[in-house]
């Protein structure tokens, strides 16, 4: 089992089609955890394994 | 006797047409049977559109779905989900993906809040789960889903009126708002105590890990 953070993933943009997509703000106030396009998120302490299957985009294979 | 407090809240984002999420369910609720405060679990179901741009009203066999989405031959797509039906049996569930029709899954969703108004909400995913991955049924049909809903005992008179106008849109696309904030990447996607994280059909074992990691952080918080 592996521990760490759950982070954004590009692809779940990718797999939300019709939504808008906002441009990254730029600027000093920017930092690596901002979450450009989405509310202001908690973060999740991950205690799956990363490699489960799921479904994404709709697609659903091993 | 008093009634033991629900201190572990697992919230689950799945969509009806996901046959990884039926594939999850069974294993958390494996863990939960395992699980030694299983009494103190409560569990909340939400919507989670795979496919939200499918047209409403389209149907098309899942192989031809599949097919042109990975851009493979229909052959090797079913070699692909004889897999996920192999493991689906392990867990003791019948796929029949050769049946399955893909739709547009919004009104099933709209019915599974209303559902989850009279407390139905748990039992009604597992019926969509069943009757599309396992029963061929038609998930967007309004007669479908009317017999599907009053089977688990939601009022048909409430669902034909639910299906006729846009009750619970509102609801799904909220629940769908959470999982992206949540950054889910994809379904089924497990949330407990809304502080740790699973995504995708996680084995039972793992899900038991979790739940014990979270109740005793729990508990040591409550100290």
């Amino acid at each position: 089992m592996t521990i760490g953070l759950l982070m954004p993933n590009p692809l779940l943009q990718k797999g939300t089609a019709g939504l808008p997509v906002e441009t990254a703000p730029d600027g000093p106030d920017t930092m690596a955890e901002d979450r450009p396009g989405t509310d202001a998120a908690p973060l999740l302490m991950n205690l799956g394994s990363d490699d489960a299957a799921v479904c994404t985009d709709g697609v659903c294979v091993l | 006797m008093s009634t033991p407090s629900k201190t572990l809240r697992i919230d689950i984002w799945s969509d009806v047409v996901c046959p990884w999420c039926y594939i999850g369910k069974r294993r958390l609720e494996t863990a939960i049977d395992r699980f030694e405060h299983a009494d103190e679990v409560e569990v909340h179901w939400h919507s989670f559109q795979l496919d939200p741009a499918h047209p409403k009203g389209h149907r098309r066999p899942v192989f031809e779905t599949l097919a042109q989405k990975v851009g493979a031959p229909i052959a090797q797509v079913r070699s692909m989900t004889r897999q996920i039906s192999e493991l689906a049996a392990v867990e003791g569930l019948t796929y029949d993906l050769e049946r399955a029709v893909s739709v547009n899954t919004i009104d099933a969703h709209r019915l599974s809040h209303l559902a989850a108004a009279h407390g139905l909400g748990g039992q009604m995913h597992e019926r969509l789960l069943r009757a599309h991955l396992g029963e061929g049924e038609i998930v967007d049909d309004p007669g479908t889903l009317v017999r599907l809903g009053a089977e688990v005992g939601v009022p048909e008179d409430e669902i034909r009126r639910m299906l006729a106008g846009g009750e619970y849109a509102d609801a799904v696309e909220a629940d769908f708002r959470e999982a992206r904030a949540y950054g889910a990447t994809g379904v089924p996607f497990f949330v407990i105590n809304r502080a740790y994280g699973l995504s995708g059909a996680q084995p039972a074992d793992t899900f038991l890990s979790a739940l014990r990691t979270a109740h005793a952080d729990t508990a040591k918080a409550t100290r």
